[in-house]
């Protein structure tokens, strides 16, 4: 068994319970039908996964990587959270809404992805 | 107390996530876009199951909602990867591959979790072909 996985472990561990606190701290101040939550921590989690990628942590220092970005970054942001919110959007028949969630989830995100892997290049 | 069942949770999730990551580098051809969605798919079907099933476990609902739900699938699966991914296909002007992707993961989760919230509705409750709210 690699050390990689306790690596993993750990960072997916304070990953999650970051996620947790400020899913829980934006919702609980702005009380409105769109997850704002969920989007904020996708898109600062893919930010920061570009800004590693750019400066070659993936390549460089496999052990931070997988803390950093395996494990943390990887369970700071989620996919199933934001999958069930698309369908309750759906049953709602707030279509305005789910095509607003989907272009600033996956446009967002992708957009904070590149930023972060250009400052990361950058640093280098 | 709470944060800790999170926590915990999050640590299974991101382990059964590298464990899934690990075994499709067995497979030929493009592992890591697989391993990623296979997580993400199967993570939104599960959490729309457990969130029907956990509305109906009464003061067992929010420890198993936080532990499982926020911690394991929050954790199982995941964006950045998805936005790393996506980001890779354009970066190499494979705009359309990228479009797949993206609509594909779309249409992927929004499916698993209706097909989870689906069979997590008791038979009772269907029977009366009345739906319990997600």
């Amino acid at each position: 068994m690699s050390l990689i996985w306790l690596y993993v472990a750990l960072g997916g561990f304070a990953g999650a319970m970051s996620r947790y606190a400020i899913i829980q701290f934006i919702s609980t101040r702005f009380s409105t039908a769109f997850p704002y939550g969920t989007l904020t921590v996708n898109v600062i989690g893919s930010f920061v996964l570009g800004l590693l990628l750019g400066t070659n942590m993936d390549e460089e220092s496999k052990y931070a990587y997988a803390a950093l970005g395996i494990g943390y970054l990887g369970s700071f942001t989620t996919f199933s959270t934001y999958a069930v919110e698309s369908l309750q959007m759906s049953q709602k028949k707030r279509w305005r809404t789910l095509l607003l969630y989907q272009l600033t989830s996956y446009g967002l995100s992708i957009s904070a992805a590149a930023i972060g892997f250009l400052c990361g290049r950058s640093l280098t | 107390m709470l944060y800790w069942l999170v926590g915990l949770g999050g640590l299974m999730g991101s382990l059964l996530r590298y464990g899934v990551a690990e075994l499709s580098l067995l497979l030929p051809g493009n592992e890591a876009v697989l391993s990623v969605y296979i997580c993400n798919v199967l993570g939104s079907f599960i959490l729309a199951w457990l969130l029907v099933r956990a509305a109906e476990m009464g003061h067992w609902g929010d420890p198993v909602r936080l532990a499982l739900g926020t911690g394991l699938l929050g954790s199982f699966t995941t964006f950045s990867a998805l936005s790393a991914e996506a980001l890779g296909m354009l970066g190499r002007g494979d705009w359309i591959t990228a479009l797949i992707y993206v609509t594909s993961s779309f249409i992927g989760g929004w499916l698993a979790a209706w097909l989870g919230w689906r069979l997590g509705q008791p038979t009772i409750i269907l029977a009366d072909k009345g739906e319990a709210e997600l």
